[in-house]
């Protein structure tokens, strides 16, 4: 069963990915935490220019493509697809940062450069409802979050964590702790592993601009006691917007659920 | 060395909800096709009463592996398949290793399931077996430790005798849990009310440490768990 497991994980990701995806993941990557830490800062970034390219522009963005490429051992290159939709047209544009890091520090964006690959005078609303700027707002603070979990040095000074990060709790149900978040990042938590986000849910609550931020992450590392572990996790942060757009997280609350490792895992009889 | 990784999945990730879904999915079963992780946060402490009738927890299950199940005896759909898969999983391994590993079934139906009963329910099987009732907090504490889902089907008693049992309960399971005090009686109760229920059909492995280390299901090749025992067996 693992074995078919494992195939179908394969033909899955073949069908998700293009051919270029091999079935090995590259060196750096095999360090879940290392990969983490590279990536989640990447995509913080990048979600946080997409997300003032729209209050720029004012046009609403949706992503299209998106390639990362190691260049060498410190050096980063992501490819960014989007489409803007404006009243009268929608463009096409790629965009490529190039981002620095070695192993001390998280990725610092270098430079981008955008150029515009196509136009499109067609007039038509983005398909998607989670393409404003608040979405990508909520994103990326979820990544600065979760490099933060992942031991990035410098993630808690970013404009997403630092106007909360030392006030908000965080009840871990891995950990069975409650805690002030500087105080809950647990050897168990933080640098022992990676998260990774799956998916983000943006809900708002009755009252006005309070939110919760669903976040659902995959987190795979070693336990204190050696044994490596996974872990399907959702994480919920108690928001509230302010006016100029930042959200304040006052807690986050961790729930573990049964990792879907298995066809018939979640089947009841 | 240019090292390309175009990751649709990140597309997905980026602009939908499913980021690194596929990553994921290939990272744990890489991991899952090797060795055996931890699922981090399934499981933990519990109180509860085993089918002698004694407190049972956590820690007593410590020190050996185990395969752990969740049902309710009046269930005619899986919970029997189930238990016979475990004792054929039981059957595999060797004299030595039997005495090894505890098997481990949880009844999710406390009201209807006393130690006595599910002692005699799990005798068709394997005495050996260790059942596990209590109150219905303490089995929600044990359900919600393994995120285990179950959900009572009659909003209204079912009358036990169209239920295909394994096991009918006697007069003197009935009495099991009062404070020791046992009616020797042994007339069935075929006219009893209970419930039905829907539940998980999944197994737990867990190693020594009551960490959960992998699942399986009766679909699961026996050789394969067998594998997993052992493995756990020798850590």
């Amino acid at each position: 069963v693992r074995t078919l497991v494992f195939l179908l994980s394969i033909v899955g990701g073949v069908i998700f990915a293009p051919s270029t995806f091999s079935a090995e993941l590259p060196d750096w990557a095999q360090n879940q935490n290392h990969y983490a830490r590279i990536l989640n800062p990447i995509a913080a970034q990048v979600m946080a220019w997409i997300e003032q390219q729209q209050i720029d522009s004012k046009q609403a963005i949706s992503l299209i493509s998106a390639d990362l490429l190691q260049i060498d051992n410190s050096h980063f290159r992501f490819e960014l697809g989007t489409k803007h939709h404006s009243p009268k047209q929608q463009t096409t544009k790629t965009t490529r940062f190039n981002f620095i890091a070695n192993e001390t520090s998280s990725p610092q964006l270098e430079t981008n450069q955008t150029s515009i690959v196509e136009q499109v005078n067609q007039s038509r609303a983005s398909p998607f409802n989670n393409n404003g700027p608040l979405y990508y707002r909520a994103r990326e603070l979820a990544y600065w979050w979760l490099a933060h979990l992942d031991g990035v040095n410098n993630a808690h000074k970013q404009n997403a964590l630092s106007p909360w990060i030392n006030k908000a709790s965080f009840k871990s149900e891995r950990t069975q702790k409650h805690n002030a978040i500087s105080t809950a990042m647990q050897p168990e938590i933080s640098k022992s592993g990676g998260h990774l986000l799956r998916s983000i849910k943006i809900v708002p609550t009755a009252q006005t601009n309070q939110y919760e931020l669903r976040l659902f992450v995959d987190w795979q590392g070693t336990l204190v006691n050696g044994k490596s572990g996974i872990a399907n996790l959702e994480h919920i942060m108690f928001a509230r917007l302010l006016d100029d757009g930042t959200f304040i997280v006052e807690r986050i609350v961790e729930h573990v659920h049964l990792p879907s490792l298995e066809p018939w895992t979640k089947i009841l009889c | 060395m240019l090292i390309s990784i175009k990751l649709t999945r990140f597309i997905r990730l980026l602009t939908r909800d499913f980021f690194l879904l596929g990553i994921m999915s290939l990272t744990f079963s890489s991991v899952w096709a090797n060795e055996m992780p931890v699922l981090v946060g399934i499981g933990g402490d519990f109180t509860a009463i085993d089918s002698n009738n004694q407190i049972i927890t956590e820690t007593d299950l410590k020190g050996k592996p185990v395969l752990m199940a969740f049902g309710y005896t009046n269930c005619a759909d899986i919970c029997p398949i189930t238990v016979a898969y475990m004792r054929n999983v039981y059957e595999q391994l060797t004299a030595e290793e039997q005495t090894q590993v505890r098997f481990v079934f949880v009844t999710v139906d406390p009201e209807y399931d006393t130690p006595a009963h599910l002692k005699a329910f799990l005798a068709h099987f394997n005495p050996d077996f260790i059942g596990i009732t209590g109150s219905r907090a303490q089995l929600d504490k044990i359900v919600e430790n393994y995120k285990v889902d179950y959900q009572r089907l009659s909003s209204s008693g079912v009358s036990t005798k169209y239920i295909r049992r394994i096991e009918e309960k006697k007069k003197h399971d009935h009495k099991d849990m009062d404070h020791g005090v046992h009616d020797m009686k042994t007339e069935t109760m075929s006219d009893e009310q209970t419930n039905l229920y829907t539940h998980s059909a999944h197994l737990f492995v867990i190693d020594k440490d009551m960490q959960t280390r992998s699942l399986a299901h009766t679909g699961t090749p026996r050789d394969e768990l067998v594998v997993d025992l052992r493995s756990l067996i020798a850590e």
